[in-house]
């Protein structure tokens, strides 16, 4: 493919605990080198966030080929838009997936589990972190294993946008405090509501969460839902204790003269006009 | 907080010394399964400190991965010279006490350092 940047292979053997993640810190350090290059201009937090994101699904992959397999690989490949990994193994297979991927569930040895391995989380942990997850195994033969980790602009949600930038296009006028990283941090969709109970059963974590409201209970709920920007509307003014308590959790208030309504209607056309 | 505070508050001797020491701890972690560990710290942006009695060189690149800065070893286990090593190459401080996991959390709490205040969703 074209657009391939580099491609990464390691061998991995059942039972080599001393050297269990030693291919995942290569790989590592590799992507993080390529990434570095200017032609690929990510940037800095985005970078460090999908090699961490790649580098927990491979130690996790890695793992298991050393504690429930025989012999296997471990292969990255990145590519502009993603990193592709898949982790193949010759060896016992997994009989039910589902029970697999299941949090808690557990075969691992009692050797691994001195260790620190056996939580039962980790393949549940390359599901939930991995923007792609293909798992198929052939009991009594294999297993493979295939998840990617998606560059910019590339979620199904649709299109990224920092913190920064989405400040500067909605005109936004910031109450709290803050630091650089709270604006390189990224939003991709957004929830609009007033009722604190429905944006804790219902708000995505880490949305955008427009309301009216600016009592301190908004911050206590942003916290929980780790909601990393608040766009108060109508021009509402929360108290000192409300920005303080926001600014404590890394949390951004920001306010607007317009009604949620219409501010809703702005931030929806800004992260599909990106597209 | 702090590296050097952590050391005063749980009484902790310094076994890899190469690291960054101006790093500001925002939460602290306890726990010996390292799945556990990648599952809950996945996201987390700021600098945790790792409290745990695994003792082999996973638990450093356990921390590698998740861009823990420092490893804090309670229950002062003695420690294998390859986990050393190992974090020496990684740059990851290496501390230990001889408080068991639940005293050294309780201190280090007491003295302000938070846990992530979000609870965890499977
Ligand atoms: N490559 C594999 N080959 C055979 N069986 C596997 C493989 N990967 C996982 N399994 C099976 O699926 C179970 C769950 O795997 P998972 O990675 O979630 O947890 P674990 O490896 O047991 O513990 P942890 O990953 O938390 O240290 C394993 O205990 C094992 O039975
Ligand atoms: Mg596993």
């Amino acid at each position: 493919m074209e657009d391939t940047i580099l491609v990464l292979e390691f061998p991995i053997f059942g039972e080599d605990f001393d050297h269990l993640g030693d291919a995942t810190l290569r790989i590592r350090e590799s992507l993080l080198k390529a990434l570095n290059t200017p032609i690929l201009n990510a940037s800095k937090s985005r970078e460090k966030e999908i090699v961490r994101k790649s580098g927990i699904c491979l130690y996790e992959a890695e793992a298991n080929i050393v504690i429930h397999a025989k012999f296997g690989f471990i292969k990255t490949i990145l590519y502009k838009q993603k990193i592709v990994s898949i982790a193949k193994d010759i060896g016992p297979g997994i009989k039910n997936l589902i029970l697999a991927l299941k949090p808690g569930y557990s075969t691992a040895s009692e050797k691994a589990r001195m260790l620190g391995f056996g939580a039962g989380m980790g393949l549940k942990n390359i599901e939930k972190i991995s923007d792609f997850f293909f798992l198929i195994s052939t009991f009594g033969k294999g297993t493979y294993l295939l998840f990617e980790v998606w560059r910019n602009n590339t979620t199904l949600g649709g299109v990224k946008m920092k913190i920064r930038k989405l400040i500067e296009e909605l005109k936004l006028e910031v109450l709290t405090n803050f630091t650089e990283k709270d604006l390189d941090k990224i939003v991709e969709e957004a929830y609009t509501c007033d009722l604190l109970s429905n944006v804790l059963s219902k708000a995505e974590e880490e949305t955008t969460w427009i309301t009216v409201q600016s009592n301190i209970n908004v911050v206590g709920v942003a916290t929980i839902k780790r909601i990393p920007i608040i766009i108060v509307t109508e021009s509402n003014t929360p108290e000192e204790e409300t920005l303080k308590k926001a600014e404590l959790n890394s949390i951004i208030i920001a306010r607007t003269k317009l009604s949620s309504f219409e501010i809703s209607g702005q931030l929806y056309n800004l992260l599909k006009k990106q597209n | 907080m702090k590296v050097v505070e952590i050391i005063k508050i749980v009484d902790a001797v310094v076994l890899q010394e190469e690291g960054n020491w101006d790093v500001n701890i925002k939460y602290g972690f306890a726990a010996d399964l390292l799945s556990d560990t990648l599952f809950v710290i996945s996201r987390e942006e700021e600098p945790v400190l790792l409290i745990t009695g695994v003792t082999n060189p996973s638990v450093v690149k356990t921390a590698k991965i998740l861009d823990i800065p420092v490893v804090l070893i309670a229950r002062g286990k003695p420690i294998e010279a390859s986990t050393i090593e190992l974090a020496k190459k990684e740059n990851i401080i290496l501390l230990r006490t001889k408080y068991i996991v639940f005293v050294t959390c309780g201190l280090l709490y007491e003295a302000g350092l938070k846990g992530a205040p979000w609870k965890i969703q499977y």
